[in-house]
């Protein structure tokens, strides 16, 4: 009886049910969604599954995402699989629309990833083309854009949109895909205001937001006399302590492409230093009047400090330079007279 | 019979406290208690240690004993058959699923307390070392402010939480057999430090409001493992440290019982689940 019983299981309940093969499914590396006329429009960067380097697009429109999806793989013959999805770009037109949908698509379903960055691309198909023409998978060039530390990228993953999205007292921010002679660029992000675009940030207006968020990314300052200060890293602290919040960075680099400064004159560079302090002091105060103004608070100001609006918050700058001399030379080559 | 060592049954005592935290567990102490979480644990760890000495004298109730081991049959089977069934097997009919975990229960009850337990030591080394591999790899993506507090104190929500913490890290206890001779606090402290410690791993990964919108964020922050980007997706993997303390669990709680009446509470389940799954499904989640 046992060996009859035993003999069943083997047959009947052994491997998966519904199994597929790895070359029956398509992964998917990057995904547009675009709205437009009341219908989802989405193009999915399918990666070849014997070559490395080789990718193609599909697309498909629909009342839905999903029925876009089902559009978009009627005549494909394989099972799309999200797994391995680096990027999703969001058009500004369904980011203000139905942001909500598609981050409930993207959550619900355990075949997505959940370590895919997401941008707002108005050209989407542009973009995946320029890529795909360099026999490049887009979805792979844009993940390593992202973690490239010498441009101030935003880099927002599904979990930090969903928490700033979940959470009240945050409001979203998204980086922006421009294309500039055929190159992607991500120079802008875009703020949000009750789940709405409000306002766009430059790169400078980047690079504080990371510097604020303690994103370690490369940040320089050009003072008049074309004295360059670059940082090899900073710390942020923000406290809110007698109804004001303190802003209070530390930033930590080294002079370089100057031409008439001496290292060894310490007065000279104490004076230096306090420019590049001014100078960010008043670039900080800049940005943070901006956001203070559109009342989005991407940074989570109000975390802080529990108030609800923003233009009611009361602020104080406090910025420490500190310099340290990583470079490999004592004396300027330029013009020491 | 072999006797039961000592270490066999500390691994079981340390396996045990967890299987009641898949999905509806986790998701009721972080609704409840949000970045306090902390708080209800450690509030938890003291309620359940007092539990602990009641379930002492409880264990030895024969009719108490039986009656917790057919409750936790029943809601372990339904817990890891959704579990399976929603990250695994998503396309595989539920009802296949819980016929194959039935057949497993069938031929554990087969054998003697002895093989559980001895299997249970092998599956506590297993879930030690995925263990640590998480931590490891999860432990540099903790963001510091996700534990910051977002969610206002509510002493009365906080109490909740760790009493449902006490519970469900306690209650497994009661199916053990010689409960009241060979228990050990520190076992059961170490059991819920791990389970602090993993806690801990979802709000600092995902923060509050990401964590308690997941059935199961035990499994999400798995997602986020990424070791230079070659050992991605080992989410599955990993999540089998919860599948093989329900085993335990399992295991443990069908060998109290009768192999009459276990086969016709079996049988039972599997007609009630067939009839009414969508309606439980509704019901539950």
């Amino acid at each position: 009886m046992k060996k009859i019983i035993l003999v069943f299981i083997i047959f009947l309940l052994s491997g998966c049910f519904n199994y597929k093969e790895v070359s029956d499914l398509a992964f998917i590396s990057g995904f547009g969604i675009d709205y437009l006329n009341d219908n989802f429009h989405i193009i999915l960067e399918v990666q070849e599954n014997d070559e490395e380097t080789s990718s193609y697009l599909l697309e498909g429109s629909g009342r839905t995402i999903e029925s876009a999806i089902q559009n978009a793989s009627l005549s494909f013959n394989k099972n799309l699989y999200f797994i391995n999805l680096d990027i999703l770009l969001i058009s500004s037109e369904a980011a203000n629309k139905k942001l909500p949908n598609i981050l409930d698509y993207v959550t619900r379903d355990n075949n997505f990833s959940f370590n895919f960055n997401i941008a707002i691309c108005d050209n989407q198909k542009h973009a995946m083309e320029n890529i795909l023409n360099k026999k490049e998978i887009f979805g792979r060039y844009i993940n390593s854009l992202f973690k490239n530390t010498d441009t101030n990228v935003i880099n927002i993953k599904l979990d930090k949109l969903l928490n700033h999205y979940l959470n009240d007292k945050y409001d979203i921010i998204l980086p922006v895909f421009n294309i500039i002679e055929d190159n992607i660029i991500i120079n802008e992000a875009v703020i949000f205001k009750n789940k709405q675009i409000i306002d766009t940030l430059n790169e400078r207006e980047m690079a504080l937001y990371n510097i604020l968020n303690n994103n370690q990314k490369d940040y320089y300052l050009t003072l008049e006399n074309n004295i360059v200060f670059r940082t090899s890293h900073y710390y942020t602290t923000i406290i809110f302590k007698k109804n004001t919040l303190y802003i209070m960075p530390t930033l930590t680099g080294t002079f370089m492409e100057f031409e008439s400064l001496e290292l060894n004159n310490e007065s000279k560079i104490k004076e230096i230093t306090n420019k590049v302090n001014e100078e960010f002091n008043s670039e900080l105060d800049t940005f943070i009047k901006k956001i203070i103004q559109n009342n989005s608070d991407p940074l989570g100001f109000k975390r802080l400090t529990k108030i609800k609006d923003l233009p009611n918050i009361k602020y104080h700058i406090n910025t420490k330079i500190m310099l340290e001399n990583k470079s490999l030379i004592f004396k300027s080559v330029g013009d020491n007279s | 019979m072999k006797r039961i060592t000592k270490h066999e049954y500390n691994s079981v005592i340390f396996l045990l406290p967890r299987p009641l935290f898949l999905g509806l567990g986790i998701y009721r102490i972080i609704h409840l208690s949000g970045s306090y979480f902390w708080l209800s644990i450690i509030l938890g760890i003291l309620f359940g240690l007092f539990l602990n000495i009641i379930f002492k004298k409880l264990a030895d109730i024969k009719l108490i004993k039986k009656s917790i081991s057919i409750i936790l049959l029943i809601y372990c089977l339904y817990t890891l058959t959704s579990a399976v069934s929603t990250l695994y097997l998503n396309i595989t009919p539920k009802i296949i699923i819980l016929i194959t975990l039935l057949l497993m229960i069938i031929y554990s009850r087969m054998k003697s307390k002895t093989t559980i337990f001895k299997v249970a030591n092998i599956l506590f080394i297993i879930s030690i070392g995925l263990f640590i591999f998480t931590l490891l790899t999860l432990f540099p993506l903790i963001d510091i402010t996700n534990f910051t507090s977002e969610n206002s104190f509510i002493l009365k929500n906080i109490l909740i939480a760790s009493l449902y913490f006490a519970f469900l890290s306690t209650l497994p206890y009661i199916t053990l057999p010689d409960f009241k001779e060979k228990y050990n606090h520190k076992i059961y402290l170490l059991s819920c430090i791990y389970t602090l410690l993993l806690f801990t791993l979802i709000i600092g990964i995902l923060g509050v409001p990401v964590a308690s919108i997941y059935k199961y964020p035990e499994y999400i922050i798995y997602k986020k493992i990424s070791i230079l980007n070659i050992i991605e997706n080992v989410q599955n993997i990993l999540f089998m440290s919860w599948i093989f303390e329900s085993f335990t669990i399992l295991g443990i709680a069908s060998n109290n019982l009768n192999k009459k009446i276990l086969l016709f509470i079996l049988i039972a389940i599997l007609i009630i689940y067939s009839l009414l799954i969508t309606r439980i499904n509704n019901i539950i989640f």
